[in-house]
């Protein structure tokens, strides 16, 4: 579904990812790892479509179009999604009305009708109920004034209304307590058989609430190991260093 | 409601008053580079596109009955005005309430007796010269007007190169009260007819009145506004001023308030929105004569394509004004590379008790937040529309006292 070949990007003239390769199939969790500046987020918003960014060599494939030359709303309308790991504020644009348009807009791409308001906000209340979400900050605007946990919830709600076929995660998991953090990994799991995933971490302890499938370590700007549940466990033992010089 | 035009015969002293401008607007001659608050303006638009003053006579009889009913406001006193003169007006059995008609018809000529030598500016001697029609509405005492009070100036293809010269007043006796709107509007809104509109309105508000007045502004592409408020506010008013301003090519509004009795307050709250190649212009002027009064200003300014907003707010505290409170915020919004905005607060303090606070800002928008919105599938346009909403909003989610149904002709009436 997800193809990354000899990836090469980079901010102005400093190159930050140096031939990524990696291949994501349907229903499949995969986990990327690896130093700080090692080029994961960048990654991530990349693949978003986030201005800012030369690709000067490689190409991606998301179900058999040319990702790269798509805007950022025709990914995320082909079912890419991403979640943000700061999640930008918007004063002024209702919570709810925002989950509607977001809603209808894929919905349209579909083909389908606009959402029924009533059982629309049934939905968004059950979900919102499953991560924890007090109900007050769907009426608030976007992400005005929430915690950290509050924001990273909020994007996982987001995700759950819209299904998408590929969900990045962007550390969903840093600044959560445990009890967010069980919470968040029950809505992931959730997805499981629907939704492909990348999620980008740098602790074992997400691991084993959302079991992976695949670990890749990202490392100056290259996917430098790949392995199972057990390279998770050596990172935690031995760190990044003995990687890098590989 | 009866539709037809019409008839009047204008009173021997408004014809003097007239004539004595006529001589002072041909002494003063065309030179605009005198007045500090034209400085911003292409001031060659007068000449260059020869705009003939016209006495009119008659309207054009074959606009459509059902074209003009759908500019009405329901549940409302609708006045309508078809290239500056009075269509139609309904006043039937409401003189003990409030007096509504054409200023030709409201015989009182202490509003016609000012001396010629305080007017420093060319086009309210302009207007005074030459004022053809306007509206003039009168609350009684005690009385608080049970339906909103709707004005309708519409323009259409008789007025191309036209000057339209309206005096209006809007006059609130002791303890009344009123809601008021004013729609600048094209009776066929594909075509930019080109015409010149010059709006002269006195406010007067007795003690204890209170006026909410909304003004929607979307005229065609090649009109040029002129316009004058000038509020004059007694002891605990409040008159409450949303200004939307969309449409013409050229706009300036001049509004001057004068808080001249303890407890008066003023709020002026007002969208600029600019595209293609328009000019919009606001320059508010907020005297605070006397002591405790208070007045608010908010106005958001957007700037889209070649176009130009502007905000000047002035305000002054005369000396003997303590414990006077004014505010002023105008925030504004960058939209393209070729958009300009200026904004000037200039205050005058003359006294040293007192909470003045001002606060501009100018900005394009949030870019993470845009692309924040895409990423969850929304179009570039869609996205920015609702980030533009949103920095709106405050001020288009109008006034409390407002019908939900005036509040639907309002927004239907704007062009976003």
């Amino acid at each position: 579904m997800l193809e990354i070949k000899n990836l090469h990007a980079g901010v102005d003239s400093k190159e930050i990812l140096k031939g990524v390769d990696l291949n994501i199939n349907v229903n499949e969790v995969h986990v990327i790892m690896g130093p700080n500046g090692a080029g994961k987020s960048s990654l991530s918003n990349i693949l978003a479509g986030k201005e800012g960014y030369n690709v000067t060599g490689g190409h991606v494939t998301f179900e058999g179009k040319n990702l790269l030359e798509l805007p950022a709303d025709e990914r995320a309308l082909l079912g890419l999604y991403l979640s943000f790991q700061y999640p930008v504020e918007i004063p002024g644009v209702s919570n709810i009305n925002f989950f509607k348009s977001i809603v209808n807009a894929h919905r349209k791409a579909k083909g389908q009708d606009e959402i029924d308001a009533m059982p629309f906000l049934k939905e968004i209340r059950e979900k919102a109920a499953e991560l924890n979400i007090d109900e007050q900050l769907l009426y608030r605007s976007v992400n005005e004034g929430f915690s950290g946990g509050e924001k990273k919830r909020n994007e996982i709600l987001q995700m759950l209304l819209l299904e998408p076929k590929l969900a990045i995660l962007d550390e969903i998991d840093s600044g959560l307590d445990i009890d967010a953090l069980k919470v968040i990994s029950e809505g992931v799991n959730s997805l499981r058989g629907k939704t492909s995933f990348l999620i980008i971490t740098h602790y074992k302890r997400l691991l084993e609430y959302i079991k992976p499938d695949y670990i890749h370590v990202l490392a100056n700007g290259r996917i430098v190991k790949s392995g199972g549940m057990e390279l998770a466990d050596e990172l935690e033992a031995k760190g990044y260093s003995w990687l890098e010089s590989a | 409601m009866q539709a037809s035009k019409i008839e009047f015969n204008m009173p021997d002293y408004i014809k003097e008053y007239k004539d004595k401008y006529k001589v002072l607007v041909s002494d003063k001659g065309l030179n605009l580079n005198n007045f500090e608050d034209w400085k911003h303006n292409k001031l060659n638009f007068i000449k260059k596109n020869k705009f003939v003053v016209e006495h009119i006579e008659s309207i054009n009889n074959n606009i459509s009955q059902s074209k003009l009913e759908k500019l009405l406001l329901p549940n409302s006193y609708n006045l309508i005005f078809i290239s500056g003169v009075l269509y139609s007006v309904d006043n039937d059995n409401i003189a003990n309430k409030v007096y509504i008609d054409s200023i030709n018809n409201y015989l009182n000529d202490n509003y016609f007796s000012e001396d010629v030598n305080s007017v420093d500016n060319y086009f309210e001697a302009i207007n005074n010269a030459n004022f053809t029609d306007g509206y003039c509405i009168v609350v009684k005492e005690n009385i608080s007007l049970d339906k909103p009070i709707n004005i309708i100036f519409a323009n259409n293809e008789d007025d191309t190169n036209k000057i339209n010269n309206l005096k209006n007043y809007i006059i609130l006796e002791k303890n009344s009260a009123a809601k008021v709107l004013i729609n600048y509007l094209e009776l066929d809104s594909d075509k930019d007819n080109k015409y010149f509109l010059n709006n002269n309105t006195n406010i007067l508000l007795a003690e204890n009145a209170d006026l909410l007045l909304y003004k929607m502004q979307n005229q065609s592409l090649g009109a040029y506004n002129v316009s004058y408020f000038n509020v004059n506010q007694n002891k605990n008013s409040n008159f409450k001023f949303y200004n939307f301003i969309y449409g013409s090519l050229f706009s300036k509004d001049t509004i001057r308030i004068n808080l001249n009795g303890e407890q008066a307050f003023c709020g002026l709250y007002g969208i600029i929105s600019a595209n293609d190649k328009q000019y919009l212009d606001v320059n508010t002027r907020v005297h605070h004569n006397v002591k405790n009064c208070s007045s608010f200003e908010n106005y958001k300014g957007l700037a889209d394509d070649k176009s130009t907003a502007v905000f000047n707010g002035s305000i002054v505290v005369k000396e003997g004004a303590s414990n006077s409170d004014a505010r002023m915020s105008n925030k504004n919004l960058l939209l393209s590379d070729n958009a300009n905005i200026y904004t000037k607060p200039e205050l005058k303090i003359y006294n040293d008790d007192v909470k003045c606070s001002h606060g501009t800002t100018i900005g394009s928008l949030d870019s993470s937040a845009l692309f924040y919105l895409q990423s969850r599938g929304l179009s570039y346009e869609n996205a920015r529309k609702i980030l533009v909403d949103a920095f709106l909003e405050e001020i288009v989610n109008l006034d409390r006292e407002l019908s939900v149904e005036a509040k639907d002709y309002i927004l239907s009436n704007l062009k976003n």
